[in-house]
């Protein structure tokens, strides 16, 4: 058994101890919320980040098979076929009829019309040798424009991507601070109450008529005038 | 017991999601642009760079066309003239006449794709630009508007002077003609022509 300044100066120090207790509690669980938030935040940047690499990754995959060897043949070929269509749409073969007069005999005619057309094929056969060679450069071209269109592509997406990343940092201290929650000063009225009943008993020990329990202090402890009544342990 | 209201923490959320918005608005708004720039630069196809083509040839055709046949004119009356008409040099004179004109003829043709290409470079180049700035302005009609005004504004590469294409191949005939009109007693030279060749001029000293 204590006396009950004893027993308030327990359960003051107590109380102070509970609610500095409550009081770090509460402080760690809005850290913890805080932290939380913050990284919901991140992780939803990330994950777009993400989708924005996906993306990119797929349109540079796509360019680079379409630059391939076979891709480039296709394209050369096609090229070829291109510059040799216009160049058949724009020649024009020698006329039938040879620019001879009338009287002249059909060896002759026949003569000039095999000149004609053997020096229109050449001719012919010449301008598609060099739409052959252009055919490389117009592949290089295409593909240029391809790659051009490509950067446009991840232009954009990194655009978002880089937009997205400057507002991370706001974006986290905004959610941070969303999750803060105001203390409930459970704990430290509590902890301010276990403070005052200590003051309070600390206050009530040496006051005369206030009787110490039993054991509670030795003699020699005991503030100056005190007498323990006799009787007790260190009354004696 | 009276809690007090956490009104900073919904401010905070407030603005976290306004913060949000507004880029996912400014993303839309680029995207928007784009599709701007995409559907005005959409007519660039192939069938337009075909059809610009074939107006590059035919803007030269007809001049080319018409220099032939004054060419193979020329070639058969100077033939004809020395009775060379029927003969072989005859057919190979003709013969290196069709060889310019088809050359031309191909030159063209390859001209007129490379000067597809140059033009589909300037446009590829325009819509680059226009993209770049759509990313920076992330406005959708601004750039609309612009993006038309540039496509109508783009110039093709227009087709160079022909020149004389048949020079080189009419050089002999033209040589001869001018030898054989200052010639002695040449056939060739004008009836109004009082030298005879002969020539009883003196030199008066």
């Amino acid at each position: 058994m204590c006396d009950p300044i004893t027993g308030l100066a327990i359960a003051s120090t107590a109380a102070s101890v509970g609610g500095g207790l409550y009081s770090s509690y509460e402080a760690n669980n809005n850290a913890q919320s805080e932290m939380l938030a913050r990284n919901n935040v991140l992780n939803s940047f990330l994950q777009k980040q993400t989708a924005h690499r996906k993306n990119n990754e797929a349109a540079l995959t796509k360019r680079v098979e379409d630059m391939a060897p076979q891709a480039n043949q296709q394209k050369i070929d096609n090229a070829v076929a291109g510059r040799g269509a216009t160049i058949d749409a724009t020649t024009s073969a020698p006329p039938s009829d040879v620019p001879l007069t009338g009287s002249a005999p059909k060896v002759v005619k026949d003569t000039v019309a095999g000149a004609l057309s053997k020096a229109f094929g050449e001719a012919t056969d010449a301008a598609k040798a060099k739409a052959k060679v252009s055919g490389y450069g117009d592949m290089m071209l295409d593909n240029q424009f391809g790659i051009g269109d490509t950067e446009r592509q991840i232009g954009t997406t990194n655009n978002f991507a880089r937009g997205e990343a400057a507002l991370l940092p706001s974006q986290q201290e905004l959610a941070g601070f969303a999750a803060r929650k105001p203390s409930t000063g459970i704990g430290q009225i509590i902890q301010a109450a276990g403070q005052v009943g200590s003051m309070y008993a600390g206050s009530q020990a040496g006051r005369p008529g206030v009787v110490a329990a039993p054991g509670a202090m030795p003699a020699w402890q005991a503030p100056t005038g005190y007498r323990p009544p006799a009787g007790t342990l260190w009354g004696i | 017991m009276c809690m007090p209201k956490n009104d900073s923490a919904a401010i905070a959320a407030q603005q976290q999601e306004q913060v949000a918005q507004q880029e996912r608005r400014r993303q839309k708004q680029v995207k928007k642009g784009q599709e701007s720039i995409d559907q005005v630069f959409a007519q660039f196809d192939t069938p337009f760079y075909d059809k610009y083509k074939t107006d590059y040839v035919g803007a030269q055709q007809p001049e080319l066309a018409r220099q032939s046949d004054v060419a193979m004119g020329k070639t058969v009356a100077s033939l004809a003239d020395r009775g060379l008409d029927g003969s072989t040099i005859g057919a190979s004179k003709m013969g290196a006449v069709q060889r310019t004109k088809t050359t031309a003829e191909g030159a063209l043709a390859n001209e007129a794709t490379d000067a597809a290409n140059k033009f589909r470079g300037n446009v590829e180049k325009q819509k680059g630009d226009l993209y770049a700035l759509n990313q920076a302005a992330a406005d959708p009609s601004m750039i609309a508007a612009r993006a038309t005004g540039e496509a109508t504004a783009l110039v093709p590469p227009s087709p160079s002077p022909l020149g004389d294409v048949f020079a080189n191949t009419l050089n002999s005939i033209n040589s001869y003609q001018k030898g054989n009109m200052y010639a002695p007693a040449s056939s060739a030279r004008p009836w109004w022509s009082l030298a005879s060749g002969g020539g009883s001029g003196q030199v008066v000293r």
